[in-house]
């Protein structure tokens, strides 16, 4: 969709406005067969892409700020997270409670998640009710009033919250324990919703500090897709966001974990009846030319209902009842991740010497090429039906600004798709699913278990 | 954007939504028969069978079947509701035809190989035995299983250990038979299609599937014991509580039911509504808290879910109970209801995004889950309705109510909550009785 020329816009929005209050245009670019995709920024530092697109009367409007867990100075883990529910508190404009309530009484839905390296606020809005949207977001943005009494009761919250995703449910503990062993040393073996002694001891100063530092223009991306004319959108940014201050820049990137040159392993013990194993390769960032050959490997092996892993060890041989695998994509090197849940009776020494066997006979049988074929269409097939709606297209274009700094990498990645060849998948597969490169978790019945 | 519906030969009902944006097909098939139409004692029969379509067809084993959707860039789900069996494809739209015709071979003629029974058994009593690691979903099979007792309605759609291991081959072919014919059946499509593109997608489908109306077991109508009852489900060491609690609501022919849905939205159904406010927003008690209002042939349950930590648990029941209880008798706050209703006005926008909504949309129309005229039908609800609704339907006297978490913190704790007349204490390892 063509919309207004980018250049004359920004100068006619620019014209007589302070400086931080300034357009500028930054670059188009297709995003996928129908939608343009423009990149812009406030003189203030704040970026602003924007993915028109009148199909259906809504919109997406969202934050996507450059700090995440691993931010989070020592000692105060899972303050990023902390304070992203905090944002959902009150201002003077909108007090405790009021942004639910207005923004629900238009239809509208807002939610939030934090990442290891970034956090996204998203809204998603009828398209007529947009500038309330744009409101609301630079109103929290600037005016957070962190009231301590909300925030005690928010800390409770959070800790509930990791109660029903870590204490009490064995894969997300299985999970924890694979990060901290397989990182020491980087931030990226720190959990993001934090340790529950480290949440309890984040004090105001910390949540006041972290607000004035990393919540700001020069660290926050908007990304807004969906139903909604550039000029009005851009003028009503321009309006809610001009005034504010720049902030500072974005943290620093922490120092890479050192290699890893041994296998890692961790028990844990679980009131469970079926074991299972937590397996951890550590795999380069989303950034790194091997992603698309990972992927298609990946999905080989353990993407599907016709993946080797589910045939031979979930079929064939009943070892397990669940196999799932997933490589996310992380700024710098993280963790292509392997869940087996194992059936009762199976001894967990057993299940991993069968995967090691499937693991060896991948990376020394060349794949035939239709195989392969299998493999990209059935990830294209996910990136399309990930980007049906106007908030999967804004949170992929968001998540891709920040963590491989393009908004349209969803669309490089599926061109690279075709470029992998059978060499150069086996390749970069053998760089990353080595023994000495894996972290493995095994959980065993322990206690109450019957 | 458009819609289009008609009649096939046979009686199925086809529904088109087009969308030329993304080259995407959307496939879905309901045949209307689910687990409700299990043999008496054979709990579970209807969902191993939908689990053996895509084990093939003669001459097609499940590797080769896995291997086919997937090589054609497809993915496929087959699953099975109280009322219905449904797959729901999406394939690259070049590949459509192909997935159709597949589609149709794995419905009309699948195989039923007796090793291929043996594997589902194995597989399902395993996933059996690992659900049993997931508090939540453990708590929402026992809150089924104590409100319902024993009517279908309480019965899980998977069936039980002991259910699972009456069902035989011959069960297979007849549950087959009953549930795939023409009559009754929907059929749909989304994507950048015509019409009669849609309808050689349908043919391909429906090819093999005879022309016979599918008949739908009598229900008997739902019913609660009186008073408030605990069941503890037993997990020693949890630090925190899955704490639900249910009573008799409304069903998809019901009059009231639409306002019903309002006034549940107002009380537990978003963010901001005055039960998650109070429990998660005011007390800090639980991350998540929340009511669900269920519609089904007969009365569903008004469902409660909470989790808050084991010391909290009769404090936060407590609140949750005057809430409902409050609301019962004086129907929604005036505020809430105008929220309710905006809401569910705008978020409608939402659930016609995209062509596969639609399509999901359109086909709960034709089932009754959806209403038609939704958005005006909405408006039209006043707080006399609204009050109405509740006043009729809900029971807060009639409580089910499920804690899944230590027993030593609970049954003091909760067995004193008011009205609390029985409390009973089950193992979470141990499965359900009913058969």
């Amino acid at each position: 969709m063509a919309g207004p020329d980018p250049r004359a816009l920004a100068a006619r929005l620019t014209r007589g406005r302070p400086s931080s209050a300034r357009v500028a245009f930054g670059s188009e670019r297709a995003f996928g067969p129908c939608l343009r995709l423009r990149t812009w920024a406030l003189g203030n530092g704040l970026r602003v892409l924007t993915l028109p697109d009148r199909a259906a009367p809504v919109v997406s409007f969202q934050t996507w700020l450059g700090v995440g867990a691993k931010h989070d100075p020592p000692g105060r883990s899972g303050l990023a997270h902390f304070f992203e529910h905090l944002m959902f508190l009150g201002t003077e404009r909108y007090p405790a409670g009021a942004l639910d309530e207005v923004l629900e009484a238009v239809g509208a839905d807002n939610n939030a998640m934090t990442g290891c390296d970034t956090t996204a606020y998203v809204t998603s809005l009828p398209a007529s009710a947009l500038p309330l949207g744009i409101d609301l977001e630079a109103d929290r943005l600037s005016a957070l009033t962190l009231d301590a009494a909300e925030v005690e009761r928010e800390r409770e919250v959070v800790l509930s919250e990791r109660r029903d995703a870590v204490e009490d449910d064995v894969a997300g503990k299985a999970s924890e324990l694979l990060w901290r062993t397989a990182f020491r040393r980087h931030p990226y073996g720190r959990p993001i919703l934090g340790w529950a002694r480290d949440v309890r001891r984040i004090a105001m100063s910390d949540l006041r500090a972290f607000y004035a530092a990393r919540v700001a223009p020069s660290n926050a991306t908007l990304v807004v897709a969906g139903d909604f004319a550039e000029d009005a959108l851009l003028r009503a940014v321009q309006e809610a966001y001009g005034s504010m201050a720049s902030g500072e820049p974005p943290p620093p990137a922490p120092a890479p974990e050192p290699p890893q040159r041994r296998e890692r392993r961790a028990v844990l013990s679980w009131p469970t009846d079926a074991p299972k194993l937590q397996l951890g390769w550590r795999a380069p960032g989303a950034n790194h030319p091997d992603h698309a050959a990972l992927a298609l490997f990946a999905f080989l092996l353990f993407g599907g209902r016709s993946a080797r892993a589910r045939q031979r060890l979930l079929r064939d041989e009943e070892l397990c009842t669940e196999i799932s695998g997933f490589l996310a994509p992380f700024q710098s090197e993280g963790l292509y991740e392997l869940w087996l849940g194992l059936r009762p009776s199976v001894d967990p020494d057993h299940a991993l010497a069968a995967l090691d066997a499937l693991l060896e006979d991948a990376l020394q049988t060349p794949f035939e090429p239709e195989e392969i074929d299998k493999a990209r269409r059935r990830l294209r097939l996910a990136l399309f039906t990930s980007l049906e709606t106007a908030e999967g297209r804004a949170e992929r274009a968001g998540s891709d600004a920040l963590v491989c700094g393009d908004p349209a990498a969803a669309w490089a990645f599926e061109a690279s798709l075709a470029q992998v060849d059978e060499r150069s998948l086996r390749s970069a597969a053998a760089r990353v699913f080595r023994p000495s490169q894996r972290t493995v978790v095994t959980v065993r019945p322990g206690r109450g278990a019957s | 954007m458009s819609q289009r519906r008609w009649t096939r030969v046979g009686g199925t009902v086809a529904l088109l939504e087009r969308e030329d944006a993304l080259p995407v097909v959307d496939l879905a098939l309901r045949f209307p028969l689910g687990s409700l139409g299990d043999p008496e004692g054979k709990g579970g029969c209807l969902r191993l069978m939908a689990r053996l379509l895509r084990r093939g067809p003669r001459g097609m084993d499940e590797a080769a079947v896995e291997e086919a959707i997937a090589r054609l860039g497809a993915r496929l789900a087959v699953g099975i509701t109280r009322e219905s069996v449904e797959l729901h494809g999406t394939v690259l739209a070049e590949q459509a035809p192909a997935f159709a015709a597949l589609l149709g071979r794995l419905i009309a003629a699948p195989a039923f190989r007796a090793r291929d029974l043996a594997r589902a058994k194995r597989e399902v009593r395993a996933e059996l035995a690992d659900a049993r690691d997931d508090d939540g979903a453990l708590a929402a099979r026992h809150l089924r299983d104590f409100a319902f007792g024993a009517h279908p309605y309480g019965a899980p759609t998977g069936g039980t250990q002991a259910s699972l291991r009456r069902v035989t081959r011959a069960d297979l072919i007849e549950a087959h038979a009953r549930a795939v014919g023409t009559g009754g059946t929907l059929v749909g499509a989304a994507g950048p299609l015509d019409r009669a593109q849609a309808d050689a997608l349908f043919d391909a489908l429906l090819d093999g599937v005879p022309r016979r109306q599918v008949r739908r077991p009598r229900v008997r109508a739902t019913g609660q014991p009186r008073g408030r009852r605990l069941r503890i489900v037993h997990r020693p060491g949890r630090q925190q509580v899955q704490l639900g609690l249910a009573t008799l609501g409304t069903q998809r022919r019901d009059p009231h039911r639409l306002a019903l849905l309002v006034a549940e939205t107002a009380f537990g159904g978003t963010f901001a509504s005055e039960l998650t406010h109070e429990v998660r927003s005011v007390r800090g008690w639980s991350y998540y808290a929340g009511s669900t209002l269920r519609a089904g042939a007969r009365r569903e349950l008004l469902e409660i879910w909470s989790h808050p930590a084991a010391h909290d648990a009769a404090a936060c029941a407590a609140r949750e109970i005057e809430l409902l209880e409050r609301w019962a008798q004086h129907g929604p706050r005036p505020g809430d209801l105008r929220r309710a209703k905006t809401y569910l006005i705008g978020s409608r926008a939402f659930d016609e995004e995209t062509a596969a909504r639609r399509l999901e949309l359109a086909m709960l129309r034709e089932t009754g889950d959806a209403l038609p005229g939704f958005r005006t039908a909405v408006r039209r609800v006043s707080r006399a309705a609204a009050t109405e609704a509740v006043r009729r339907r809900i029971q807060p006297r009639d409580l089910a109510m499920v804690a899944v978490g230590d027993r030593r913190q609970l049954v003091p704790a909760l067995g004193a909550l008011p009205g609390v007349a029985s409390v009973e204490v089950v193992d979470a390892r141990k499965p359900l009785r009913r058969s």
